[in-house]
């Protein structure tokens, strides 16, 4: 089996190699055999890589312990869901799937645009090849997930427990997407810039799949989010941390580019800026890969010990030289078409919404590689915290949100004041009415938060009003129903509804974030069972009595899990019960040493319960104080390993009886039964976190109302040119019958 | 070493060379008129943008964001070009060049493309 992936990688590698060659020189001598042989090892590294993925899979559902990766990063205990996902919670695993998802989506826009920009297409070809030689040469030459171990063992370390989460099923697959979704808008710039075919054409050839990567990263960016809220035990969804920052920054400039190619699409401005933003987008994907895999910036989600840094700074500086030098050489051909007729119109207003997004992606970016910077510096390695970045990020997400508004009801080129009175008297009066409302609530306390609501407000009082006011146009036109005009004015205008659904999801959830950082209320408590505490918004908490449980799998102690049942009261009325634990996951390595309090010493989760609720979210965590236990535990490890010694002592070699092994198994059993039985039934003192935040769950549906709107503007649109064709070839068919 | 491994990587050699290398055998095809194919397509996506803001012009018009002066100029000044664009697709020749190769699709062929 190793064999078999290490063979289909070598292959893999040598076809990229071969297809950069190829496509390089297909594009410079202008012979279409080459490009379309380089075209077609595009498709067979997807396939090459595929079956690679395949086979690395196959093991890891197999638990074939002779992959050293498998053996390292899965167990037999763990579930089969997350077995396949532990492929990628490894840097080997993690590295295939990223040359998998490029080559199969480099396949894909080869494909699709195989009869177009056939000049622009060799270059990108041997630009994706070329991030496909690259990662493949990393996974032949430095961190192969096809390693093996001399001899293979009975188990494996087993996956990391906080890896354990439906949401890291699908998030590192989707953040993949995205990164490596940019990869093809880079390539194709590129190619543009290579050509000077610098016009709007590889925009539009490329925009589905700058879509795509937006739209996969965002996902990713979402569910990660929702990770950190529900496992990480710590109550919040965003922690600045390096490795989140790096998804953020392509995410961000990615954004801004998908605003400002509007702009070239329809005044043939912002050339520069556009294959600027692109290729700093890509770089920034290539730079979010390397800041997860090169271990330089401390974060939990990075690969520790990772020998990979040098290669990617190679390769990222390379992207860096590439870039400025093309568009340098072509500052000819990219000069605008158009200037600017007015501040107040649509382009303007891009203008604005770009330099936001910039401006953020530059403090997010100066935030994030700040330890290196003071490091470099002053020789100490100082972190930039949440108030630093809040300082900068609020004014400027409010301005973001503001313009989100002002962008789809402002015309373009120039706005009359009459327009601009038309357009924005009722969204400014929702603004202004949603802030006056709120005043007497308390939440003037909060400037940011009060005007975070108000813009939000005027936000989605100017795309409620787009649509009232669209579903009219089209009924005046079509005379269609109500509902049929909404579905029909989204269907015809995908790109256009569909972005103002996106719009309508952000301010929704920019709601749900001012309201949860501005009035949350948190409380880190200590109690015995019986005891209460009181958090804030007339919430009590009783901590009725302690539990504990044993989960098995396979007849195996999967972990021990410690917990707490509380009892919820709001105004003196109980209004639920919750049960938060902390799940502990034993020590792979440590049996003859420690049988039972190994139990104790490997990872350890947080099961976070939560009453969650359009209004707000309750939220409690635990951490049982298993100090107290480590007495018992002491005494029980003396006498499961004296009673084992013994055992040995008469006979050496009866640990290979599988009948005395199951007996040693079933004694540690009742040890830890033994165990938890005496921590539910006197539990020390336990640490909560409990917290009241308002408005969580608008996070996620203005989060679920991007990935609609996302979709609605990917969604293909009927290829009106082919049936035109058709239409056409289709009436000479008939006319050629007809005289025949 | 695992023999079955070993010939199922040569298969999968084999049969990723013949169709990497297959579009450089036979006949070889002559080099693309690429620069009239670039000019094509560089006039084709500029129709296309024309006509797409042409509806958005009538959209922004219906909707209230262009008053009708405004909007009856730009829809002038962008049919203007659209006409301009045409004239000059039809003076490339597109339609006879395109006919034998509904949607370029003939060039591929000969290339040994899909």
């Amino acid at each position: 089996m190793a064999e078999l992936g290490r063979g289909l990688l070598f292959l893999g590698f040598a076809v990229a190699v071969y297809g950069v060659t190829a496509g390089l020189y297909g594009g410079l001598s202008g012979r279409r055999e080459w490009v379309t042989s380089a075209r077609r090892a595009v498709y067979a590294l997807a396939a090459l890589s595929t079956g690679a993925f395949v086979v690395l899979e196959v093991a890891f559902l197999r638990s074939d312990f002779s992959f050293s990766v498998v053996q390292s990063h899965s167990s037999t205990t763990t579930p089969t869901f997350y077995k396949a996902a532990a492929a990628w919670s490894s840097q080997e695993g993690s590295l295939l799937l990223w040359l998998w998802l490029l080559s199969m989506w480099s396949s894909l826009v080869v494909f699709l645009t195989r009869h177009r920009m056939r000049d622009v297409q060799p270059y990108a070809i041997a630009v994706l090849l070329g991030f496909a030689t690259f990662f493949g040469g990393l996974l032949v030459f430095a961190v192969s997930p096809f390693d093996t171990l001399p001899v293979a063992p009975a188990e494996g370390a087993g996956l990391n427990p906080l890896l354990r989460h439906p949401s890291m099923m699908i998030h590192p697959p989707m953040l993949y997407s995205g990164y490596t979704l940019w990869a093809v808008p880079f390539a194709f710039a590129v190619g543009a810039l290579v050509v000077r075919r610098v016009d709007a054409e590889w925009i539009g050839a490329t925009r589905r799949f700058a879509l795509g990567a937006w739209f996969f990263l965002g996902v990713g960016i979402l569910l990660g989010a929702r990770w950190s809220y529900a496992e990480l035990g710590w109550g919040g969804y965003w922690a600045w941390d390096p490795v989140e920052n790096a998804s953020l920054l392509p995410w961000l400039t990615g954004t801004a580019f998908l605003h400002s190619i509007m702009v070239q699409e329809k005044r043939g401005m912002l050339k520069t800026w556009n294959a600027s933003l692109i290729l700093a987008t890509g770089t920034l994907a290539i730079l979010g890969t390397f800041l997860v895999r090169s271990g330089i910036l401390d974060s939990i989600h990075a690969f520790t010990g990772s020998s990979l840094g040098i290669p990617f700074v190679i390769l990222i500086g390379a992207m860096i030289l590439l870039s400025v030098l093309l568009v340098v050489a072509r500052r000819d051909v990219l000069r605008t078409e158009h200037r600017l007729d007015s501040l107040l119109s649509r382009e303007a207003m891009f203008l604005a919404n770009n330099l936001v997004f910039v401006g953020l992606a530059f403090v997010v970016f100066w935030g994030t590689f700040f330890p290196l910077i003071s490091e470099a510096i002053t020789g100490n390695k100082q972190s930039l915290g949440p108030p630093w970045y809040d300082k900068y990020v609020v004014p400027l997400a409010l301005a973001l949100v503001l313009l989100s508004g002002i962008g789809p009801v402002i015309a373009w080129r120039r706005a009359t004041p009459k327009n601009a009175r038309r357009n924005f008297t009722w969204p400014v009066v929702a603004g202004v009415v949603t802030a006056v409302v709120l005043v007497p609530f308390g939440v003037a306390g909060r400037p940011a938060a009060l005007a975070m609501f108000a813009c939000a407000a005027f936000a989605i009082g100017t795309i409620v009003q787009e649509f009232v006011r669209g579903v009219r146009a089209r009924r005046a036109m079509t005379s269609e129903a109500i509902p049929l005009a909404f579905i029909t004015l989204i269907r015809r205008n995908r790109r256009r509804y569909g972005g103002y659904v996106i719009h309508f999801g952000m301010a929704v959830l920019f709601i749900g974030v001012a309201a949860s950082s501005a009035f949350q209320h948190t409380r880190d408590v200590q109690l015995r069972p019986g005891q209460s505490a009181r958090i804030g918004n007339g919430y009590v908490v009783k901590y009725e009595r302690a539990t504990a449980r044993i989960d098995t799998s396979r007849d195996d102690v999967e972990r021990i899990v410690l917990g707490a049942r509380m009892q919820l009261s709001k105004d003196g009325k109980v209004v639920g019960r919750l049960s938060p634990s902390r799940g502990y996951y034993p020590l792979s390595g440590a049996e003859a040493v420690s049988p039972v309090g190994r139990y104790f010493n490997g990872e350890a989760t947080s099961e976070v319960a939560m009453r969650g609720g359009v209004r707000r979210d309750v939220w409690m965590a635990i951490t049982p104080d298993i100090t107290r236990l480590s007495a018992q535990v002491k005494r029980q490890d003396a006498a499961v390993i004296g009673g084992l010694r013994q055992l040995v002592a008469k006979d050496p070699n009866i640990m290979l009886d599988p009948r005395v092994r199951a007996s040693l198994g079933q004694l540690i059993g009742s040890e830890i039964r033994q165990l938890t039985a005496s921590y539910a039934k006197a539990a020390p003192p336990a640490t909560f976190r409990l917290i009241v935040s308002p408005m969580v769950a608008w996070i996620w549906l203005g989060g679920l109302l991007v990935i609609l709107g996302g979709v609605i503007c990917i969604w293909p649109t009927p290829d009106l040119a082919h049936r035109r064709a058709t239409a056409g070839y289709a009436a000479r068919v008939a006319r050629d019958l007809g005289r025949a | 070493m695992d023999v079955v491994a070993v010939g199922l990587v040569l298969a999968a050699a084999v049969a990723a060379g013949y169709a990497i290398a297959s579009p450089l055998r036979g006949r070889h095809a002559e080099a693309d008129d690429a620069a009239y194919v670039a000019q094509l397509e560089d006039l084709e996506a500029a129709k296309e943008a024309r006509y797409r803001e042409i509806r958005e012009a009538e959209m922004d018009f219906r909707t209230g964001k262009l008053s009708e002066p405004d909007w009856k100029a730009i829809d002038r000044q962008l049919r203007a070009e659209a006409v301009e664009l045409l004239r000059r697709l039809d003076a490339l020749g597109a339609g006879e060049r395109a006919a034998d190769a509904p949607d370029g699709r003939a060039d591929d062929r000969a290339a040994g493309g899909e």
